[in-house]
């Protein structure tokens, strides 16, 4: 099971990998929080406190990922924050880097990569 | 005064000579053996129609055979009284013997009947003519048969022939000529055996000469009486003889030149005319008979039958020099050498064309088929690019499902490794998988749609609803990474197309990625719909609409032309693409501007109606 038990708040926006991920984490033991696109996250942040970490899609439809974070670092909110897309270029993973992120997953990935990366965050 | 009495004098003499040229002159013309036997009828005759020609005023002929040629022991006594009786009360102006015989007998009764009247004899050869000129008052026009000259030739065409036939009757001038001709022509006997006929009847002339041995030939001299004393109109015999001997038939007189003889050295009978005219008319004019010298005709070039050349294989190389040719039976190409040079000239120039519209038809089809060829490419690259374009959203798409999968697969594992294991939830991630699952299927098909390279043409009816929603899976992940909105209208009936899907699904998906980008940076909502709809009986109308910015005025006409495009990165062959398929199909596009965006419509004719398209 996992070594902590900080809340991972998923944000993305297709449902099945939505619910997979949740159900994954679970499994290995997190609490998870999870929403369907940023603007949802933005409106009910409660429960995400600075233990939280944000598992985040870049490409939202609405507010992106990188967007939210960019949104949320302004703000003073300082998040682990890891991104996963499904589309790699070189230009969204600047982005996602320059916005701020422990990780950057490439989906699909494997549990261990996601699990290795949450268990790295500070 | 004097004057006038010249010119009164030569009045009358003028008056004087009309009277003698409007006098007729009386000619009698007298025939060796009757005037229908030949060739004595067509000297005669060539002899009267000559003078007639010739001579100016009127002519008088009288006409008598002497009867006692055919028979040498006749009575010439009775005929002369006749002809004394005949001509008491009238006079002739000239006596006009036609053969020698007659020669002989006017020679021997001149005195006693016309002992002022001028003479001519003719028809007759130049060694039968009367020995005592040029004292004689009287005229001739004789002939010179050569014989060893006629036997000549007719040995140097036909060179085999070893037996020569000679057909003369048995009248004292024809046996007079069977003499002749033994004595002439003994130096031949060497080289051929002559068989003469001469003391047969005409019948068995004809039967002989219908069975004679190989290489034979025919000598045609004289048929007047034959030796059982019948009569015989010559040219008749000689049809007789032509038909049924089985020899080619030479003879000395061109008499029957055309009507069956080879040919060779022959007297020309219209040239002993001609001159024996000309004589009677310088008698008529006062000259002297005897003083007027006529040499004898010699036989004029050799002249041949083409159609008995023919007959007995004799080859016009073996002609003596100089030798005419007649009757040539022209073959096809000189009888209607005008008509085959048009109709050869035609099948030439005929030939020419289709061979022109062979090459034509031959470089179209290479020229159809490599265009076809490069169309086809066009479109597949076409394929290739839209898929670049679609690739990212396209990947998103399947990313998202296949995330998804791992993520569950991997719960389910750890699900299962506990103790006990949640099997309920287990059940719901397996459903969640074999879902996503379906959806990533979905995709690939789809994807292996777009990129699909078969070369083959696929022209089952389809319908035309399926192949637009086969688009809509295509660009959905675009549309929705977009942020954009497709709408589809579909005609709730059947719309069968015959094209290839591949086809029609990439003239859709260009004019949907055309609105999609159409509608970037324009001012939202970025609405597309693609309505579906029949006309009529014979088509199906498609209708694409986007809310993007519009065709510019400018580009509204050229839209479809290759190379024109309003997008920065656009190759500007998308719409041309789509209008080549279209119009391979029988179909057409349009394009206009709406309130806002533009709107392109095409047609296709529905199953069955439309043309086979060439980009097969």
């Amino acid at each position: 099971m996992g070594y902590c038990v900080r809340t991972i708040v998923v944000i993305e926006d297709n449902p099945s990998l939505l619910q997979g991920l949740s159900r994954l984490l679970s499994a290995h033991g997190f609490p998870v929080r999870t929403f369907g696109s940023a603007e949802a996250f933005l409106e009910d942040k409660s429960g995400c406190d600075a233990d939280c970490l944000l598992l985040l899609d870049i490409h939202l439809s609405g507010i992106s990922g990188i967007d939210l974070q960019r949104r949320l670092t302004s703000s003073g909110t300082d998040l682990p924050v890891i991104f996963m897309t499904a589309i790699d270029n070189e230009t969204t993973r600047q982005e996602a880097f320059d916005a701020g992120c422990i990780a950057y997953l490439r989906k699909p990935f494997l549990s261990k990569l996601l699990i290795d990366a949450i268990n790295q965050a500070p | 005064m004097i004057t006038r009495l010249v010119f009164g004098f030569t009045v009358l003499l003028l008056t004087m000579a009309n009277e003698a040229m409007s006098e007729p002159r009386r000619v009698l013309f007298l025939h060796s053996y009757g005037r229908e036997l030949g060739p004595w009828n067509d000297v005669a005759r060539s002899v009267h129609d000559e003078l007639i020609r010739q001579y100016p005023g009127p002519i008088d002929f009288f006409e008598s055979s002497l009867a006692t040629a055919r028979d040498p022991d006749s009575d010439s006594v009775p005929f002369v009284e006749y002809l004394s009786t005949l001509f008491t009360n009238r006079k002739l102006d000239l006596v006009i013997t036609n053969g020698a015989p007659a020669a002989d007998f006017i020679r021997k009764y001149r005195q006693q009947l016309f002992p002022e009247i001028p003479a001519l004899f003719t028809g007759l050869q130049h060694r039968r003519a009367p020995p005592d000129r040029p004292s004689a008052s009287y005229a001739v026009v004789a002939f010179n048969n050569d014989f060893p000259l006629i036997l000549e030739q007719m040995l140097r065409v036909l060179p085999e022939t070893d037996r020569v036939v000679f057909i003369l009757g048995s009248s004292p001038l024809e046996r007079y000529w069977v003499d002749q001709l033994r004595t002439e022509l003994k130096p031949f006997q060497e080289r051929v055996t002559f068989e003469w006929l001469n003391d047969l009847s005409f019948e068995e002339m004809l039967k002989r000469c219908s069975a004679l041995p190989a290489r034979s030939a025919i000598l045609f001299g004289l048929m007047s009486v034959d030796a059982a004393g019948v009569g015989h109109e010559e040219r008749k015999a000689f049809d007789r003889l032509h038909a049924v001997a089985n020899a080619p038939i030479f003879s000395y007189v061109d008499a029957y030149f055309g009507a069956g003889l080879v040919g060779g050295p022959l007297t020309q009978v219209n040239e002993i005319g001609r001159q024996a005219a000309g004589v009677a008319v310088r008698i008529f004019n006062g000259e002297t008979p005897g003083e007027i010298n006529s040499p004898p005709i010699e036989p004029a070039a050799p002249r041949y039958d083409w159609r008995e050349l023919q007959r007995w294989k004799i080859s016009e190389r073996a002609l003596p020099e100089g030798s005419e040719v007649y009757f040539r039976i022209p073959g096809m190409w000189e009888q209607y050498r005008s008509q085959l040079t048009a109709g050869i000239a035609a099948l030439v120039l005929q030939a020419g064309i289709i061979s022109l519209l062979l090459i034509e038809r031959r470089r179209r089809q290479f020229a159809q088929t490599d265009a076809s060829d490069r169309r086809r490419e066009v479109v597949r690259l076409n394929r290739v690019t839209t898929a670049n374009v679609l690739s990212t959203s396209l990947a998103h798409e399947l990313n998202q499902p296949l995330g998804a999968i791992l993520s569950n697969t991997e719960a389910a594992q750890m699900l299962l490794k506990a103790n006990p294991p949640d099997l309920a939830q287990v059940d719901a991630i397996l459903s969640d998988i074999v879902r996503d699952e379906q959806r990533v299927s979905e995709i690939i098909l789809g994807l292996r749609n777009l990129l699909n390279n078969r070369t083959e043409g696929d022209l089952r009816p389809r319908d035309l609803n399926d192949t637009v929603r086969d688009v809509v899976k295509i660009v959905t992940p675009e549309i929705t990474r977009r942020a954009m909105v497709l709408r589809t209208v579909l005609a709730d009936e059947v719309l069968p197309v015959r094209c290839d899907p591949i086809h029609l699904q990439q003239v859709i998906l260009n004019l949907v990625m055309n609105g999609i980008d159409a509608m970037e940076g324009a001012q939202p909502p970025h609405n597309l719909t693609i309505r579906t709809q029949r006309l009529g009986d014979t088509d199906v109308e498609v209708r694409i609409t986007d809310t993007g910015k519009g065709i510019s005025a400018g580009k509204l006409t050229s839209i479809f032309d290759a190379f024109v495009t309003t997008k920065p990165q656009g190759t500007g062959l998308g719409l041309p693409i789509a209008k080549t398929i279209l119009e391979s199909y029988g179909g057409d596009i349009t394009a206009e501007n709406r309130m806002r965006g533009a709107v392109f419509t095409f047609r296709l004719p529905l199953s069955g109606i439309g043309p086979t398209s060439e980009l097969m």
